[in-house]
């Protein structure tokens, strides 16, 4: 019971722990830092518009970038006994259960 | 100025209104950070955060709500955020120390010669932010708006987006768990 009550006070003092602190001062400054931040990140803002200008040249680089990949991988296909060949070799050293070191 | 003037002026740029906003309302967004994080430093970045929220966001802002209500919506997300970011960094730190790490965030700052009642305030201080930190969000943000920045259940429902019924269960709910975390640290330690 006397514990109980012992508790009950350090609780009751603990809450009010943070009653007595006074606010921060105001930063004086923050108006300038602002500024410095802002006129920073300007240039992303700047940029935005650009950048979406940009979309459609990307997009066309990106098809073109496709196109051309197919076609390489298309004329690979010439050499295509050429690379069975080589996969068929490379399927037989595998499945073969030789260990020679 | 009326304040959809002054939202007007933020939209377009202008930097008195921005120095206007700033010199206003600085204060009791500082004070709102600061009841959150417990830092004067880190509350003073919080704000210019706030700040510069404003900057990005202002062209989407539909003035649903008061430019003061928005305001403390971005302080206290903003604050939430950083205790969450925190908490991970701590809890990373922990396994850090498990493996053998240092870390100096978790080193215990000396208190060197600093008077019985000072060091004993700093220890209840220590506790009792433990304490908030460990409420829900909502019943943290409704608490310490209340209790902290001495706003009214009215301004603390338009900033939380919710009832004053709501906010007065949140207040009441946050001081019950806080009393009964208190009740069980003491209990543990007495």
């Amino acid at each position: 019971m006397e514990t109980e009550k012992i508790i009950e006070e350090e609780v009751n003092k603990t809450l009010s722990a943070l009653d007595g602190i006074p606010s921060p001062a105001s930063d004086p400054f923050l108006f300038e830092r602002f500024n410095e931040r802002i006129s920073r990140g300007e240039n992303k803002k700047i940029r935005l518009p650009q950048a979406g200008r940009l979309k459609p040249v990307a997009l066309a680089l990106i098809i073109l970038i496709n196109i051309i990949t197919a076609i390489v991988f298309l004329s690979g296909k010439e050499n295509g006994a050429v690379k069975e060949q080589l996969v068929s070799s490379l399927r037989s050293d595998y499945d073969s259960n030789q260990i020679d070191y | 100025m009326e304040e959809k003037d002054i939202i007007k002026e933020l939209q377009n740029g202008n930097s008195d209104a921005y120095r206007r906003i700033i010199d206003e309302y600085q204060p009791f967004l500082l004070n709102c950070c600061f009841r959150f994080v417990h830092s004067r430093e880190i509350a003073r970045d919080i704000t210019q955060d706030v700040f510069v929220e404003v900057y990005k966001s202002i062209g989407k802002f539909r003035a649903d709500s008061s430019l003061k209500t928005w305001l403390y919506r971005i302080a206290i997300t903003k604050s939430l955020d950083y205790l969450k970011a925190a908490k991970r960094k701590k809890r990373f730190g922990y396994v850090k120390s498990i493996f053998g790490f240092d870390e100096d965030d978790m080193n215990i700052p000396t208190l060197g010669s600093a008077p019985f009642e000072q060091v004993e305030n700093e220890e209840r201080i220590k506790i009792l932010s433990d304490a908030i930190d460990s409420l829900p969000e909502n019943q943290k943000a409704a608490f310490t708006l209340n209790k902290y920045s001495g706003l009214s259940y009215k301004e603390i429902a338009d900033i939380l987006g919710t009832s004053v019924s709501s906010v007065e269960s949140l207040i009441f709910r946050g001081k019950a768990n806080l009393k009964k975390k208190l009740f069980n640290y003491y209990k543990r330690h007495i």
